[in-house]
């Protein structure tokens, strides 16, 4: 049964790409406005569905599914961008004083985990963002946060509860 | 409170028993897990013990409880990474967060536009090109070693040294001198003979002058450096305009420079530098697994979270592989029931105090 599937599913991707490759590289291209990139990022799109778990599970427009593929992963790769940058200028700036300070290594998989953090962020309303970073990151307590923002411990603690059950929903890709 | 609790709980089982998974049992758990984290994150000292007993008991109940946990405590891991206000990491995260946020805000607004589209960059930074942005003391910095590295080199004058776990030194040798500067971390000096030139050491606390030697300095985390001596001897001048004279330092000796000046003189344990630094080994006699976790975390490729406070009560007397520092935590794990060492990502690593099983 599961072998049946398997071919099923990649005879599908087989399927997906011809049909559709080239007319999703000239969408992207309009985005875009390079026809480098576009094809750059429809490789991308594919490999994407293809590494994905659940890659054309009831999928009847493959088209739209191909452009929502396609948005998700503008949108993942802008975010890297922003945080990569924001991130290595701040490092540059502390790296002035003589302190010890990460690996390149451990920057990489630090801006990775910034990724994953900011996507569980990104699923919440703004307010109970700014509550739980200044908990969680910047380390006040629940009353301190509270008395900053003029709202309820009650409040901060929903908001806090937000974001942790945010971040068990499971991410697709 | 505690009957609360219970009464959650065991609704929470007659759910499961009805033998079907709904999506509104999935966000109930959901939000006992979160809840539980934030219980343990109010609760002071006391109630933390029968808080964990009780929310391992919960765990216990259903292995989607026990997903569900995992996922908790391991994001808000994650996050602590950052929270040291006095590291780079804490700033770089705040700005890239607020970044990142501000910009889904935008896109939120926008609902992606044609014009939104065409802003985003394409390309992701590979490894090499990373250390192009790189924070410029390091990136100028002419040697280099990251985590799990015991890196030896032979410098221009004959000189030998390597460089243990994450460190980051400049050279600077010319005809009248020979310069290292000591920017992070951990090396190990085997000193050409020359008269010509002197050999110096700086570091951020003083100058160490080597007079024809072998010797260790350690830049650590508390602001301070440590020379350790292992043949001949050094002259040690301290930074600091407030200090008193500068020190010869001999084999056998060990010294610690900071703002403040010299530290008195210690001894030695030579042998475990032996170890250290030939068989790449750790040898510690009764110090705290805090202390060991911090020394494993200059080798260990990733990120090992840990409560110093929690596992400060724990004496550990070992041989541990710093060259294999994922070893080194499995044989702390194995030889000490009470703790638990989890492996979240390739990158994150917690350690914690474990909880009795039922």
């Amino acid at each position: 049964m599961s072998t049946e599937q398997t071919f099923f599913r990649h005879d599908n991707i087989d399927t997906l790409y011809s049909q559709h490759n080239r007319w999703l590289i000239g969408w992207l291209a309009k985005k875009v406005g390079c026809p480098h990139n576009a094809a750059d990022l429809a490789q991308d799109t594919f490999v994407r569905i293809i590494k994905s778990r659940n890659a054309l599970l009831g999928v009847r427009e493959p088209r739209a599914y191909l452009i929502t593929t396609a948005k998700r992963l503008m949108i993942d790769k802008a975010r890297r961008r922003t945080l990569e940058t924001a991130y290595l200028n701040e490092l540059m700036v502390a790296a002035e004083t003589l302190e010890s300070y990460p690996s390149p290594e451990q920057t990489l998989q630090a801006i990775e985990a910034l990724q994953h953090i900011s996507q569980v962020l990104e699923r919440v309303p703004a307010k109970a963002q700014q509550v739980f970073l200044l908990v969680y990151l910047e380390g006040k307590t629940q009353t301190a946060t509270a008395e900053q923002l003029g709202i309820t411990t009650r409040t901060v603690r929903s908001h806090l509860l937000k974001v942790l059950v945010s971040c068990q929903q499971h991410i697709d890709f | 409170m505690e009957n609360e609790q219970t009464s959650v709980s065991s609704k929470a089982s007659s759910e499961q028993t009805a033998g079907e998974i709904t999506k509104t049992s999935t966000k109930k758990i959901a939000e006992q897990a979160a809840e539980w984290i934030l219980l343990l994150g109010e609760a002071d000292s006391e109630q933390q013990q029968q808080l964990r007993i009780d929310f391992e008991q919960w765990q216990q109940q259903d292995p989607l409880h026990a997903q569900a946990a995992q996922r908790v405590e391991g994001f808000v891991a994650q996050l602590s990474f950052f929270k040291d206000t006095d590291k780079p990491q804490h700033a770089g995260a705040s700005k890239a967060l607020k970044a990142s946020l501000q910009q889904s805000q935008h896109r939120r607004r926008k609902k992606i536009s044609h014009t939104v589209l065409g802003l985003f960059l394409i390309f992701t930074l590979p490894a090499a090109i990373l250390l192009q942005n790189y924070p410029l003391a390091y990136l100028a910095a002419d040697m280099q070693a990251s985590s799990g590295q015991w890196h030896s080199h032979t410098l221009s004058d004959g000189s030998h040294i390597t460089l243990a776990g994450k460190t980051a030194l400049n050279i600077n040798i010319n005809s009248q001198q020979r310069t290292l500067t000591l920017l992070s971390g951990e090396v190990y000096v085997d000193v050409a003979p020359d008269t010509t030139r002197p050999f110096v050491v700086e570091t951020e606390y003083g100058s160490i002058q080597a007079l024809g030697t072998r010797f260790i300095v350690n830049h650590l985390n508390n602001n301070k450096t440590r020379l350790s001596m292992i043949e001949s001897k050094v002259l040690v001048t301290p930074a600091s305009p407030t200090a008193t004279t500068a020190a010869i330092i001999k084999a056998g000796e060990q010294i610690k420079l900071s703002a403040n000046g010299l530290s008195p003189i210690s001894v030695l344990d030579t042998a475990m530098q032996e170890n250290r630094w030939q068989q790449h080994q750790l040898l510690v006699q009764g110090w705290t697994l805090a202390e060991v976790l911090s020394e494993l975390s200059r080798f260990h490729r990733g990120y090992i979270h840990f409560n110093a406070e929690d596992l400060q009560t724990i004496q550990v007397s070992a041989v541990l592989p710093l060259n294999k520092p994922e070893q080194a935590l499995a044989l702390l794990a194995e030889s000490f029931p009470t703790i638990q060492v989890q492996q979240f990502t390739p990158w994150l690593v917690i350690v914690k105090k474990a909880v009795k099983k039922l």
